[in-house]
């Protein structure tokens, strides 16, 4: 044999895309679920607020003016700043909800996001050593699991310092098990595979290995977990703002403006109920989006969003 | 390389694996294995399936820990090494596995697969990587256009010749292949082998050639070992061992085999 035999002679490449639930069709199939369209418009809506508007709002929204005092909503005449009213102390509800919006979203994203990387990283761990270190951090984890996250959260904030701060990190400490026991079942099984015994083969150590090879295989399902935890992370801050416990003045988030309002629901409802649709509304739309994208993509489940049986089953 | 130094490459003494299997049983992988390979050769290891094949090769690597015996490679005892102390020698000993659609990460591109080793041997990376990704596929038979796809764009056999040139670019002086073309098309197989008879010839590879197609190891291997239930049954030149099998189990596995 003289020449290297070539491959592409008689072989042929596929020219097919090989991820059929990359990127541009999982937005092309949004589109097709009005359920999951509105949750993620709303969602994007919030975030533009949350971000754009605080800066030019921010003194507007904390000024007191006790002759507006619980100002019903759906009136113009004081401005469009008190289109939906006003609280207790006569601050302008709408200004309020955006600024509200911006702690509800800022803790419930930072503190999901720390517990997914934290979470992660030790169930990677976890699983790929096995061992003394995976007795160790599942039994912390199964402790945890025990004792109802609210409960943890409330012990801890009671003891510390309410505050923005130790409001995301006991919120994210309550949940990291969540992502924890996903990681390790991911590395569990991804620690057999043959390409991890080729990295071994060309020398890299363990880290690189959970590094390169675990971590992009385990990420897809722990963003989709983390979806699905943004509602309920979203509800517990409200309900420790609610309780007292969570953000303190001049700091608002959705929570604490339900529980501001309160003591008036009988002659002021929209100043409770207003933080509180919008806390409603948000889960939900969390919930649905989470749900569409886990469903999407699933490749089992692929094929429903691609073709979509309209007016009557399909004959199998 | 250092093919001129006299003795052999590997030399493996009393190498014994045993996997502890549930409720105390255990499994002896390989028993008490011992073997030379010179340089330049290709040893053939064959067997039926379960025989204890794939284990010896890994054990041979240290991609499982053996239980016993030594595994010389050049004078260097690499069972005596800690595993720090191992990993520089890993670039030296490449092996090719049997699936190469379960042995190339599925998330990245032929380049990242192919310059992923250098990252480790720091001192093999090369001043352009893209270009020398290109020149290792060049020598593997695959076109340059190929660097950006991923493995889930290759047939079987491109994804093995890539898994060849990540081997490749380490430089590697033995070549431990475990039934590198038995996941493959019949008609691919004998484009692989021949790419590997070539390289062999033209790079000084040494080979330990894991098979159970004894047509193929009679085509391929100077010596050949034959293993049942961990234990070597027989060892000797291609030729002897074909011609005059001594052991039963050589015997049955011969008549087993059709197309000798
Ligand atoms: N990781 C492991 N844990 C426990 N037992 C194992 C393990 N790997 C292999 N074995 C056992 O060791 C024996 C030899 O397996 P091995 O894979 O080395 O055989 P083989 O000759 O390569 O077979 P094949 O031709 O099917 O690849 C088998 O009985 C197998 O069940
Ligand atoms: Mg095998």
């Amino acid at each position: 044999m003289s020449s290297v035999p070539a491959a592409s002679e008689l072989e042929v490449v596929p020219a097919a895309d090989p991820r059929p639930t990359g990127g541009r069709l999982t937005v092309h199939r949004l589109l097709r679920s009005p359920s999951a369209l509105l949750s993620a418009s709303w969602l994007a809506f919030l975030v533009v607020v949350a971000v754009a508007l605080p800066p030019f709002v921010e003194t507007a929204a904390n000024r007191q003016d006790l002759s507006l005092r619980l100002l019903p909503p759906f009136s113009l005449d004081e401005g469009f700043a008190f289109v939906l009213g006003a609280d207790s102390l006569g601050r302008p509800e709408l200004l309020q909800l955006v600024m509200g919006t911006r702690s509800s979203l800022l803790v419930a994203v930072t503190a999901v996001a720390a517990a997914a990387v934290v979470g992660m990283a030790l169930g990677l761990v976890s699983g790929y050593f096995g061992g003394w270190v995976d007795e160790i951090l599942m039994r912390i984890a199964d402790v945890m699991h025990t004792i109802p996250s609210l409960l943890l959260a409330l012990a801890v904030l009671y003891v510390l310092q309410p505050s923005v701060g130790n409001l995301v990190i006991v919120l994210a400490v309550t949940r990291v098990p969540v992502y924890l026991r996903t990681a390790r079942a991911e590395a569990l099984a991804l620690r057999e595979r043959v390409f991890v015994e080729s990295s071994r083969a060309v020398g890299a150590r363990d880290w690189r290995i959970i590094r390169t090879d675990l971590a992009p295989l385990v990420v897809p399902t722990i963003r989709t977990v983390a979806m699905l935890e943004l509602a309920s992370v979203l509800l517990a801050a409200a309900g420790l703002s609610f309780l007292g416990i969570g953000l303190q003045r001049p700091d608002v988030d959705w929570g604490m403006m339900v529980a501001d309002g309160r003591a008036y629901l009988a002659s002021a409802w929209w100043v409770t109920v207003l933080p509180g649709v919008a806390i409603v509304l948000t889960a939900l739309a969390a919930n649905l989006l989470s749900n569409w994208l886990r469903a999407a993509e699933d490749p089992a489940q692929a094929a429903r969003f691609v073709r979509r049986p309209r007016g009557g089953r399909r004959a199998a | 390389m250092q093919a001129d130094q006299p003795g052999p490459v590997l030399e493996v003494r009393g190498l014994r694996t045993v996997f502890d299997g549930r409720g105390g049983r255990e499994t002896v992988a390989v028993d008490d294995a011992s073997f030379d390979v010179a340089p330049g050769q290709c040893l053939a290891v064959v067997g039926e399936s379960g025989s204890g094949k794939s284990t010896l090769a890994r054990s041979v690597l240290r991609l499982v820990e053996p239980t016993a015996g030594r595994v010389r490679y050049r004078g260097t005892d690499l069972t005596a090494l800690d595993r720090r102390a191992l990993r520089p020698y890993r670039r030296h000993l490449q092996m090719i596995f049997q699936d190469p659609y379960a042995s190339l990460h599925p998330r990245q591109s032929v380049l990242r697969l192919v310059s992923e080793p250098w990252r480790i041997h720091r001192d093999l990376m090369p001043e352009d990587p893209c270009a020398r990704v290109a020149e290792l596929l060049e020598q593997v038979g695959m076109p340059p256009a190929v660097i950006d796809m991923h493995p889930t764009q290759l047939s079987g056999g491109q994804r093995q010749r890539v898994a060849i040139a990540r081997a490749l670019g380490l430089e590697p002086d033995v070549l431990v292949l475990d039934e590198p073309v038995s996941a493959l098309d019949v008609s691919i197989q004998a484009q692989v082998i021949a790419l590997l008879m070539e390289l062999q010839q033209s790079l000084g590879l040494t080979y330990l050639f894991i098979s159970h197609d004894l047509a193929l190891v009679r085509l391929v291997a100077s010596e050949v070992i034959v293993m049942h239930h961990g234990v070597f049954v027989e060892t000797g030149t291609t030729e002897r061992v074909f011609e005059d099998p001594r052991d039963e189990y050589t015997r049955s596995l011969l008549a087993a085999s059709p197309h000798l």
